[in-house]
């Protein structure tokens, strides 16, 4: 018996083999490097102790792109999930009919970056569209990517991009709550928002955490757009910290990088375990 | 007991197959390790003594090789004959051709030979108005007898088409071609065309005869014609497409010579020789094989332009060329199979951009290092969308890989950081290896000096100048202020009329920049604000004089991908002779373009023009170019320390169009040398309309030696590099330009220059 299920364990383990070989060639291998090189200098790969995180957390540069990532994050995540919560709900709701405009949501992740990027600067360029429009209406004009607006620009940019993915999950999660516990609080005279907020919300926990998790981890992904867009040096309200490792890695700063990727990690690590944390006692 | 078996017969296979597959590698490995040899190898013949200028070569009906040329000092042409190339023996006209009889107009005599002993001898003469050429015949047989013919091609009265070339064929016809490149056979008796060959009507880039055929190369295929027939024959795809590439966008080598010659082989193949090298192409092969690599060779030299070429019986080549526009230069490359394919060494040199000063360096080590093969990787071509940041970002990888460059050419490139991060070597004691042997133009290799030591050396600088009347000149050189003051007080005077020739925002910007930028640098290592506003105030008040509106913006390029643009100050010199401007400046770099700047002050004496160092603040700056180093990571330091001082020796220097080289020996030696082939001072000309529509023409003479005096006393007395980092002028181009164009305001345009600075300062 003992045998038996040694002998199991031994099998699973070499299911999970291969992909595990493949996390650890291609990212904790890497990884280690990278904190290895934390702790040495660019070129010269000379040990430096903390030097490099020294020069990290006191770089001007780098403050600003970590207040505006977080920035960027904290406003962008929360009005992402409420808005696709609530086209969620709506669709939800509106049986066949919803099920074919869901797919409409989806339409922004088909289109490539590069063709986006252009209709950005169409819209948002000083004579462009947007512009234009302002002008008409007597509104006076704003230069949408040399000023603080260039921060809204972004956030508009990742909503509009990641809205229908969000969509998608929520919907995935309103499927799986049952019918029949709506029905049972409907026939004990509970209103519309009696369901939503005692039923629904309380149902779409679980999901919210995968939710939040990948909106987080997509909220990096605007940089591609932000770089496109604004170049190496956007206005300063949209200078993330993508664009300072991008930099970085032009100017041969191996070592900045490496400090940065690491504290990145730490705080990364830490904002998921907090919310896993948070999410299990609300489960529980 | 029978699964055991099975497993052990599986894994004794798994094994013999690992082992086969090892011993296949070791193989492999072997076969790597055995060096291929054989490969054709370079000399150069020296010319007869007082050969000088080479008119024409031609390989005689029995071999023998004959030349024609012309001593530069006297003017009187020669004809020299050798068996094998090596022994020239000074040879007999059939008549006299230095005579007044065969140039009875005073115009410039070309001759040309054919293999029988014909000589063709043209007298060009040009209209002193129009500057229309017109030629003279005179063909002279072997006995002597003078024929004088009339050779007229279409267009010559309606669009002033002429004869520009001629040649003949192997069997003694003649042909010439015109100045749209397209061939005629020429009655040799009655000077009538009997043939055309037009390539079908499409635009001819070079059309040449090689034995029984000519070979026409259009836009968009390469046309063999029988020379006999007429006929075309078949296009062949695959020579098309390999000349084509060889050529790119040029039609003519240095010195106005055909981009590619051809020859035809003995066994009905076509070999074509190129500054890539050497190749043959068999009677409808698949491929076009490369026989000499140009890149090992001089045929690289962008300064040399090649003219003729040949192959001898024993299989070997003769090119002929003329090097620098003024050196004629005769290489033989013959097949040594003891030599190895390739060269055993490799150096790598990495440049952002390619610089024709870098290729002639290469060039000049290669003929000195014939073991070495310098691999020149160049980071953006401009023909695959690669940008200067996705450049740097690979090299950055490869470096990091330890698959970086052994030598680095940092224009564009951030190079405080590189030194900082210990990523260069110091080349110090090189450079005063050369100070001491040459003597250098010390703020120039000090631009980049760090704590006392040199990493990274500027090779050849340019230098912001203005040129106007001596008023204006005296009075705004100094300050950008002062310049924005004449500017508009001349526009006062002269209301409607051009001030500056007409400059695009960024054009404006661009030249500004390099000679105010210096002073823009704080003690801290930031950029004063105050510096950039008055920067973009001045340039906006003399913006604000144009009388025309630009028709289109021209959209900024960063500075380091403009080398060849950098020297402006010719281009707007122009409009100061045409009237369309009062003052021209921009940025000189070559004693060839300064030949521009004198010769506007003879050809406009009335306005007395004078020139001066376009400075401001309390520096005087020049733009570094070709800014060499060492990478630290290399692994031949010896070889790469050659590389550098052959970069920054004074033979690099002497090349082309006299570039200001930071070596002072090569400086001097150019304001001594002869800088045209024929010993005139006159070294070109332009005709160019004036604002009145009156044809101007202005000779191009080389500076007398007290302006050449002028210029040594003023590049001596520059100071400090203008700023040279991509990253701060792209934001001052792009936000200026708004700026001057009125999209943004002079604070809303300063904060975002500097918001993108500091930016970039604080990481």
């Amino acid at each position: 018996m003992y045998n038996r299920k040694k002998r199991n364990t031994f099998r699973g383990l070499l299911f999970v083999l291969p992909s595990m070989a493949g996390v650890m060639v291609f990212i904790l291998v890497p990884y280690l490097d990278v904190v290895r090189r934390s702790f040495t200098g660019a070129v010269s790969k000379r040990f430096t102790g903390f030097q490099n995180y020294s020069t990290v957390l006191t770089n001007p540069a780098f403050h600003l792109a970590c207040k505006n990532t977080a920035r960027f994050a904290a406003v962008c995540i929360p009005i992402l999930i409420v808005l696709s919560l609530a086209i969620a709900v709506f669709l939800h709701r509106q049986g066949r009919w919803g099920h074919r405009l869901k797919s409409a949501y989806l339409v922004p992740m088909a289109i490539p970056a590069a063709s986006v990027v252009l209709i950005w600067r169409l819209v948002f360029d000083n004579h462009g569209l947007l512009n234009g429009l302002l002008s008409w209406l007597h509104a006076g004009t704003v230069n949408w990517m040399n000023t603080g607006a260039a921060f809204w620009v972004l956030v508009f940019s990742y909503i509009w991009k990641n809205l229908g993915y969000d969509v998608i999950l929520w919907i995935a999660g309103l499927g799986t709550i049952p019918e029949s516990i709506y029905e049972a609080a409907r026939v004990d005279g509970a209103g519309e928002w009696d369901l939503f907020f005692r039923i629904t919300l309380p149902n779409l926990f679980p999901a919210l955490y995968t939710i939040t998790v990948l909106s987080f981890l997509n909220s990096f992904k605007v940089f591609r757009e932000a770089y496109l867009v604004a170049g190496n040096y956007p206005d300063d309200s949209m200078y993330l910290l993508q664009h300072l490792y991008n930099n970085w890695f032009r100017d041969l700063s191996m070592d900045k990088m490496a400090a940065g990727a690491v504290l990145m990690t730490v705080v990364v690590s830490l904002l998921v375990l907090l919310l896993q944390k948070a999410w299990g006692r609300d489960v529980e | 007991m029978k699964q055991n078996t099975k497993k052990w017969i599986v894994l004794a296979m798994a094994g013999v197959m690992a082992l086969m597959t090892l011993s296949g590698c070791s193989k492999a490995e072997k076969e790597k390790k055995e060096t291929a040899m054989g490969r054709y190898t370079e000399e150069e013949i020296k010319l007869a003594k007082g050969a000088g200028y080479l008119m024409d070569l031609q390989q005689m009906a029995d071999g023998t090789l004959r030349i024609i040329s012309m001593d530069t000092s006297s003017g009187e042409y020669q004809v020299y004959s050798s068996d094998d190339g090596e022994d020239w023996k000074q040879g007999e006209f059939p008549v006299n051709v230095n005579s007044e009889e065969l140039r009875p107009n005073g115009g410039e005599l070309y001759l040309n030979m054919a293999p029988d002993g014909e000589i063709m001898a043209r007298e060009t003469c040009y209209d002193d108005t129009t500057m229309a050429a017109s030629n003279y015949y005179h063909l002279i047989g072997t006995d002597g007898t003078v024929t004088d013919l009339t050779v007229s091609v279409p267009g010559s009265e309606k669009d002033g088409n002429e004869v520009n070339g001629v040649m003949f064929s192997d069997s003694g016809k003649l042909y010439v071609t015109d100045y749209h490149n397209v061939l005629y056979e020429v009655d040799k008796t009655t000077g009538t065309i009997v043939k055309t060959f037009d390539g079908g009507g499409g635009g001819i880039r070079v059309s040449t005869v090689t034995g029984s055929q000519c070979v026409l190369v259009t836009d968009s295929q390469v046309l063999c014609y029988d020379l006999e027939s007429g006929e075309p024959e078949k296009p062949d795809k695959v020579l098309t497409d390999q000349v084509l590439k060889s050529m790119g966008d040029k039609n003519n080598s240095y010195g106005g010579f055909p981009a590619v010659l051809f020859e035809k082989g003995r066994d009905g193949g076509l070999f074509y020789g190129c500054a890539d090298g050497v190749y043959y192409h068999a009677d409808g092969g698949s491929v076009c094989e490369q026989i000499i690599n140009g890149q090992l060779t001089s045929l690289a030299n962008p300064t040399l332009g090649i003219s003729k070429m040949f192959q001898l019986e024993d299989g070997s080549f003769l090119i002929a060329g003329l090097e620098n526009g003024e050196t004629s230069k005769l290489f033989r490359y013959t097949y040594d199979e003891k030599t190895p394919a390739v060269p055993d060494k490799e150096l790598t040199v990495y440049s952002l951009e390619d610089h024709s000063y870098l290729r002639q360096a290469i060039s000049l080590f290669q003929k000195a290092h014939p073991d070495t093969f310098v691999n020149l990787e160049v980071g953006v071509t401009g023909e695959d969308g690669v940008t200067r940041e996705d450049a740097l970002r690979t090299l950055n990888t490869n470096i990091l890989a330890g698959k970086g460059p052994d030598v680095m050419i940092m224009d564009g490139m951030p190079i405080d950081n590189y030194i900082q991060k210990d990523m260069l070597m110091d080349i110090t004691d090189i450079v005063q290896k050369i100070k001491k042997s040459d003597g250098m133009f010390e703020y120039v290799t000090d631009a980049y000096k760090t704590d006392g030591k040199l990493y990274a050396v500027p090779a050849k600088f340019y230098v912001p100048m203005i040129e106007g009347d001596g008023d204006t000149v005296m009075k705004s050189a100094g300050s950008l202020t002062d310049l924005a003051d004449r500017v508009e007080t001349l526009q006062a005077s002269n209301p409607g009329g051009n001030i500056l020739q007409s400059m695009s925002a960024e054009e404006l910007l661009k030249e500004l920049f390099y000679a105010d930028s210096a002073n823009w640098g704080q003690k801290d290592g930031s950029i004063s604000e105050d510096a950039v506003r008055d920067f973009l105030t001045q340039a906006d008040r003399i913006y604000n004089t144009r009388t025309q509106e630009e028709t289109g913006g021209s959209a900024y390029v960063s500075n380091f991908t403009t080398d060849s643009a950098r020297d402006t100050l010719t281009q707007y010199i122009m409009g100061l002779v045409t009237g369309e401007g009062k003052i021209g400046f921009g940025t000189l770099g070559a004693m060839v373009n300064f030949a521009t700047v004198t010769s506007a002050q003879e050809q406009m004496e009335q306005a007395e023009l004078e020139y001066a160092l376009l400075d401001s603040g309390n520096k005087k700056s020049f733009v570094p170019s070709v800014i060499v180093g060492i990478s630290s990571g290399t692994k031949q330091e010896d070889l790469a320390g050659s590389f550098v001082e052959t970069v920054l020796g004074s033979d690099t220097g002497t090349q082309g169009d006299y570039v200001f080289s930071a070596n002072k020996k090569a400086f001097d030696t150019v304001k001594k040398m002869q800088w045209n082939a024929n010993g005139a001072d006159e070294i070109g000309g332009i005709a160019i309309t004036s604002e009145e529509g009156v044809l101007i023409e202005f000779a191009i003479k080389k500076p007398s030696q007290k302006d050449m005096d002028r210029l040594t006393s003023l590049l001596e007395s520059l100071d400090s590099p203008c700023i040279n980092d991509a990253a701060i002028q792209d934001p001052v181009m792009e936000q200026g330009a708004s700026y001057l164009r009125g999209e943004q305001s002079l604070e809303d345009a300063v904060s975002n220059i500097m918001q993108k600075i500091n930016l970039y300062l604080d990481e």
